[in-house]
């Protein structure tokens, strides 16, 4: 395919080679805590337990705001968020800006309420610089935690987010080197890996997963960086150059559409009407609602929407709050439609991949698979060059203990959240479960007497890890599978499911591999 | 009906893919395979291709996205399927790593 020399091509393998073993372990990691954040909304609803027959956003919330406006600072209605919680509750934090002490950055300040969008009884009141608290806005800490692990690789703001977004260029740059190194791609389309275990096969193992998951493998490796840099640096970098440092103003002139103010009090226009003449103009459901100056003349309601069916973009439509008037479609970005405000707004399905349900994030789910698959085949690939080194048999292992040690962590996060969950506090050990479970991994790997047997042994450990999930999330008091399907919640019973098959899968898998393994040794 | 074109047209040009792939000359040569007699590679790439079009008409960008993101996976795993069961058994003895 490409012309490049001799030359060129050993110093492009070099590249590819060498940037994606230094990095591939992290990349490995973020890709495959990625394709599980794909199913985060499954997973906080599995691990969260409540029931919803509908959308709490879908219920009359007119009443519990207002009731609630009453009861919380003043100050703080400067601005209200809203948005569903996993169960029939709904989260509703009055804020204002302020610096926070702890980072010197501005930051969201005020009271947070979690309440029973049916009853309006308030489940939960916490206050402060909320962001601060995982456990004031989040229901489920497993999710929260896995969601965090792909995000900044549980490292702290802003050096997560750097460092995922150097993977994401690292990620770039493997899939345009792979492109230039690979002559004869479309000949190779339907080359399947050439038996015997060969340095060949495995050449064409990784070759042919790479080929087939190119074009996405850039796509989402320039979303995740896009994200990730953007409000690391590019953000501040154009708050700086354009706005003399002044990050509100850059939001403001970016986000919200100028205002002429009017600080005259003005009740709120009936939110139930607003949100009803909004899901009348576009169809896909009402995510989140923002509440900006709340009972002035000037308020204005911004109300988010998911993807209609055959959509990608997100859609937000903005009412006069005072008059319940409808101003038009807010643009992603500026106050004009653009095409880099479509763009802005891409990144974000292109990356989540949850703009079509659950089939699309399936879909990218199972380009998640496929793209830890590439990694993994790389490395593998590399190590399998140079066998014989005794760095590198160490650093071939080090990958195999790495890509089964990574999801058996996962699944002890959530053994960790699942126990702590009724009596202690799960977002201190699910963290620390996952890095129990990482060690006792290690310590498994370090144990095992030859590479062979880390396979048994580690499909044994999924196995079990995964056959016992569900059995623990009942045991610690979450819904019974009679419950979900009285109460018509498909995730909880669905992930159980999942997980059992997945078990059974692996240990089943296993004593095939061990009857595979003592067939070759006889 | 979006999710049911979108689902019927993946199908489509996963057989058209699995058709290219049963056929390929390369994969044939590779596995010591006999050359097929007629490819009619043109219609195969076109009958993988073509539904696209129909999903972009009639389910959107959403259903375009999901369709080619379905295929490449579906593409993957019709192309990494060996031709031969015994051979795929003899790759798996003594191999160690966890793909």
């Amino acid at each position: 395919m490409s012309r490049l020399s001799q030359a060129q091509l050993r110093r492009l393998t070099a590249v590819h080679g060498w940037s994606g073993t230094i990095l591939g372990l992290l990349l490995y990691t973020v890709i495959a805590t990625g394709t599980v954040a794909v199913f985060s909304g499954e997973i906080g609803r599995w691990s969260a337990g409540g029931v919803r027959a509908a959308s709490p956003l879908d219920v009359p919330i007119d009443a519990r705001i207002r009731t609630a406006a009453a009861d919380v600072d003043a100050a703080y209605r400067d601005d209200i968020a809203i948005w569903a919680g996993e169960g029939r509750d709904i989260f509703a934090f009055f804020h204002t800006h302020a610096e926070n002490p702890k980072t010197g950055e501005p930051d969201d300040l005020g009271t947070i309420l979690r309440l029973d969008a049916a009853s309006g009884e308030v489940l939960e009141r916490n206050e402060g610089f909320i962001w601060d608290q995982p456990a004031a806005w989040e229901d489920s800490a497993l999710r929260r935690f896995l969601v965090d692990l792909h995000v900044q690789l549980y490292l702290p703001s802003p050096w997560g987010l750097i460092v995922t977004g150097i993977l994401g260029l690292a990620m770039m740059a493997a899939v345009i080197s792979g492109l230039l190194m690979h002559r004869h791609l479309l000949r190779d389309l339907f080359v399947a890996e050439r038996p015997g275990g060969r340095l060949v096969s495995a050449r064409d193992r990784h070759v042919l997963a790479a080929s087939w998951s190119l074009p996405f493998a850039f796509v989402l490796a320039f979303t995740g960086s896009f994200l990730s840099f953007a409000s690391t640096i590019g953000f501040p970098l154009l708050a700086s150059i354009a706005f003399g440092g002044d990050e509100e103003a850059m939001s403001a002139a970016l986000f919200e559409p100028p205002v002429a103010e009017d600080a005259a009090p003005a009740p709120l226009a009936d939110l139930d009407a607003i949100l009803a003449e909004s899901r009348s103009r576009t169809p896909g459901p009402v995510t989140f609602v923002e509440i900006a100056r709340f009972g002035r003349a000037d308020a204005r309601v911004h109300v988010w929407h998911d993807p209609a069916a055959g959509g990608v973009l997100y859609v937000t439509n903005l009412y006069d709050g005072a008059a319940g008037a409808f101003l038009g479609r807010q643009p992603q970005v500026g106050a004009a439609p653009s095409v880099g405000g479509a763009l802005y707004g891409l990144m974000y399905p292109l990356h989540f991949g949850h703009f079509a349900g659950v089939v699309s994030r399936i879909v990218w789910g199972a380009l998640g698979v496929a793209l830890c698959f590439v990694t993994l085949s790389g490395l593998h690939l590399w190590t399998r060059r140079r066998a014989g080194a005794a760095v590198w048999d160490g650093f071939a292992r080090a990958v195999d203990i790495f890509a089964w040690g990574l999801p058996l962590a996962m699944l002890a996060s959530a053994w960790g959240f699942l126990l702590a969950a009724p009596a202690a506090d799960p977002f201190l050990w699910t963290p620390w479960s996952f890095v129990a479970g990482a060690a006792a991994v290690i310590a498994v790997g370090v144990a095992a007497p030859d590479r062979g047997s880390l396979e048994a042994r580690y499909l044994r450990l999924l196995g079990i890890t995964c056959v016992g999930l569900p059995v623990l999330r009942l045991a610690a008091g979450g819904m019974s599978w009679a419950e979900a399907i009285l109460h018509r919640q498909p995730d909880v019973l669905t992930v159980d499911i999942l997980l059992l098959l997945a078990g059974i899968w692996f240990l089943r898998r296993r004593r095939l591999a061990g009857r595979l393994a003592l067939e070759a040794a006889e | 009906m979006m999710l049911s074109v979108t689902v019927a047209a993946t199908a489509i040009s996963a057989a058209a893919l699995s058709h290219l792939a049963v056929t390929d000359p390369k994969r044939r040569r590779v596995f010591h395979l006999p050359a097929p007699r007629r490819r009619h590679a043109g219609a195969a790439w076109a009958a993988a291709f073509a539904p696209g079009v129909v999903v972009a008409e009639v389910s959107g960008a959403g259903g375009l996205l999901v369709w080619f993101g379905a295929i490449s996976v579906l593409g993957w795993a019709v192309a990494r399927a060996r031709p031969h069961p015994e051979s795929r058994l003899a790759g798996t003895v003594g191999n160690s790593d966890p793909l």
